[in-house]
């Protein structure tokens, strides 16, 4: 665990590193409120596109947007890059901090929030905490789809080896000794022979 | 009608307490500098006068006098602030009453306040310089000492990256005392650094605490010559207070030394100690609070008047000759152009400049500092005599 402290607390340091090299794209109304915002993310060394109104199409090479996220905004009908699984992180801009838009912030799958207008202080914090939620969000699904199909294909054998031991007469661990004997000799993984056993007890009693 | 009315502002600078030598130094150079600017006839004829408060090194203090300063006072500018706790407790009362502070001291970095000029290096004006230097020169088997605050963590951080780079870089220790820390308190972290034999020592160790941990330093037995302390912020006023026996061999980077040796340096320390005397010890922190009190004067002469919304726009982008070379601050991060220096601490408690750089623009959330942004500017060093 103190390893993964240590590992966690270097990748918040290249989590600045790349802030400074990350180009945003930053859909607001050019007001004063958009030149603060700009402005403090300069200062820090980011790289900015502002568009107004939002396009459909994000700049090339987009890592990250700020957007104005108000009732009409959310209103307005649906731009591609406003999805709940985004490939890069999304930073709502809100005018009111009242459950309707926040609720619309969260449907829509904002990582973070700023509160329009904005300080200069409380941006490098809330573009730092997003980016890091977005990745270990990633991280954790990413993980989580290789424990599913882990968890099938665990059942998968355990289906196998049952039929398999009921077949034969023999044992549990000699069943699953059999299938991966199989898997070697055919040069497939146990994972496939297993759902070709419970495949084909399937085709052959039901 | 000519306006005669004076102009007073706010001098927040501790005259007690563990910061106070540097504090002071700051406070003088203020008076120094109004001194000169009312004896040229002041702003338009407008004498500045000064009001100064000590706020004993407490944080809260600050936060309450600058609010005094600024209600009863009627001040609209005010110099002042040395450690970054007591900058932290002054500007949301400059930011609350739309006023502005001068801040001429080497902070952290990671900062931008609308209502602060920030006069001092930040780390890609000093630390960058000091690692790469140590490294390039010593080796970089580093032990890192500091107070126990934000300053010391985040140049810390700074040089444990720096060094994690090097070839056979090697963070031998981090340790962190308190700002009232004695002697006794550092003989022990002496007697460690002598057996864990660091190619270096990174001090950010400030205050009253500074000579503690030199003279300890010495006591151990530890050679200066061979392995020195490198630091921030350690500079002729405690180098004098510790005496230049315990003081030389040892580094410190910083834009300002007394050593530049310009005719307008020597003559402005000159008229200085006539005035002063030498209690006194001008350093990188006086230099700082001499030359932003006569950028103000001149932004404000320019301005006419400085209320925050008129005297802004005069002084970003001003520039100004200081005694350290042409200075300039920055109109987007309101951070100063500055020269880097590293001197070295000579027998006569006074530093040998032995690598100093052109100026080097403010970029107070420079996060890795690499050689190359700063390498470039190096000058070939020059010889000690």
């Amino acid at each position: 665990m103190a390893n993964k402290g240590a590992t966690g607390s270097r990748s918040t340091l290249e989590l600045f590193r790349q802030l400074r090299q990350s180009r945003m794209t930053i859909f607001h109304p050019r007001d004063e409120k958009c030149s603060t915002l700009i402005q403090q993310l300069e200062r820090i060394g980011c790289q900015t596109v502002s568009l107004w109104p939002p396009t459909a199409e994000l700049p090339e090479k987009t890592d990250l947007v700020i957007f104005l996220l108000n009732a009409e905004a959310s209103n307005r009908k649906k731009l591609p890059w406003l999805m709940p699984d985004s490939p890069i992180p999304l930073i709502g801009m809100i005018e009111y901090e009242n459950p309707t838009i926040l609720d619309t912030a969260t449907t829509l799958g904002c990582h973070g929030i700023l509160v329009s207008p904005t300080q200069p202080h409380g941006i490098l914090s809330t573009l730092i905490m997003a980016i890091h939620h977005f990745h270990e969000v990633r991280t954790l699904q990413k993980r989580n789809q290789r424990l599913e199909q882990k968890l099938q294909a665990a059942n998968e054998i355990s289906a196998a080896q049952a039929i398999l031991a009921r077949a034969r007469g023999i044992s549990a661990i000699a069943a699953y000794k059999l299938m991966r004997e199989q898997a070697m000799l055919k040069r497939v993984t146990v994972e496939e022979i297993a759902r070709a056993i419970v495949h084909a007890e399937g085709t052959l009693f039901n | 009608m000519a306006n005669t009315d004076p102009i007073s502002v706010g001098v927040l600078f501790s005259t007690s307490g563990a910061t106070a030598t540097i504090e002071r130094s700051q406070a003088f150079a203020t008076f120094f500098a109004i001194n000169e600017i009312n004896a040229a006839g002041g702003i338009c004829g407008r004498e500045l006068l000064p009001v100064h408060y000590n706020p004993q090194g407490i944080s809260q203090q600050y936060q309450a006098l600058a609010e005094r300063m600024i209600r009863e006072d009627k001040v609209n500018v005010i110099f002042g602030c040395y450690m970054s706790s007591t900058r932290k407790a002054v500007i949301p009362v400059v930011e609350k009453w739309r006023k502005l502070l001068f801040y001429p001291t080497p902070y952290e970095g990671f900062e931008f306040s609308p209502h602060v000029i920030y006069t001092g290096a930040a780390p890609n004006q000093n630390s960058a310089q000091l690692a790469d230097y140590m490294t390039r020169h010593f080796g970089a088997r580093v032990y890192l000492i500091g107070c126990d605050y934000i300053y010391p963590y985040e140049s810390n951080r700074i040089m444990s990256d720096f060094i994690l780079e090097v070839p056979g870089g090697k963070k031998l220790a981090e340790r962190y005392l308190p700002l009232d820390a004695t002697e006794k308190d550092f003989l022990p972290i002496a007697r460690d650094i002598k057996a864990k034999s660091p190619d270096f020592v990174f001090s950010t160790v400030v205050g009253k605490a500074t000579r503690m941990l030199y003279q300890a330093y010495a006591d151990i037995g530890m050679d200066a010559m061979k392995t020195p302390i490198a630091s921030l912020t350690t500079c002729e006023a405690e180098a004098a207070e510790m005496g230049s026996r315990i003081a030389a061999g040892h580094f410190t980077s910083a834009p300002y030394f007394q050593s530049i040796q310009t005719a307008e340096n020597q003559a402005c320390l000159r008229k200085f100690r006539e005035q002063y005397g030498d209690e006194i010890e001008p350093n990188m922190c006086w230099e700082a609070a001499y030359f932003q009190t006569h950028l103000f004067a001149e932004a404000m002469r320019a301005a006419g008047d400085d209320t925050y919304d008129v005297l802004l726009p005069h002084i970003l982008g001003r520039e100004h000759q200081a005694l350290q070379g042409r200075v300039a601050i920055n109109p987007a991060n309101h951070h100063t152009l500055l020269h880097p220096r590293i001197g070295r601490v000579n027998h006569h408690g006074q530093f040998d400049i032995v690598a100093e750089s052109a100026g080097v623009s403010p970029d107070p959330y420079l996060v890795t500092h690499t050689n190359e942004t700063w390498r470039q500017f190096m000058m070939p060093e020059p010889q000690i005599g």
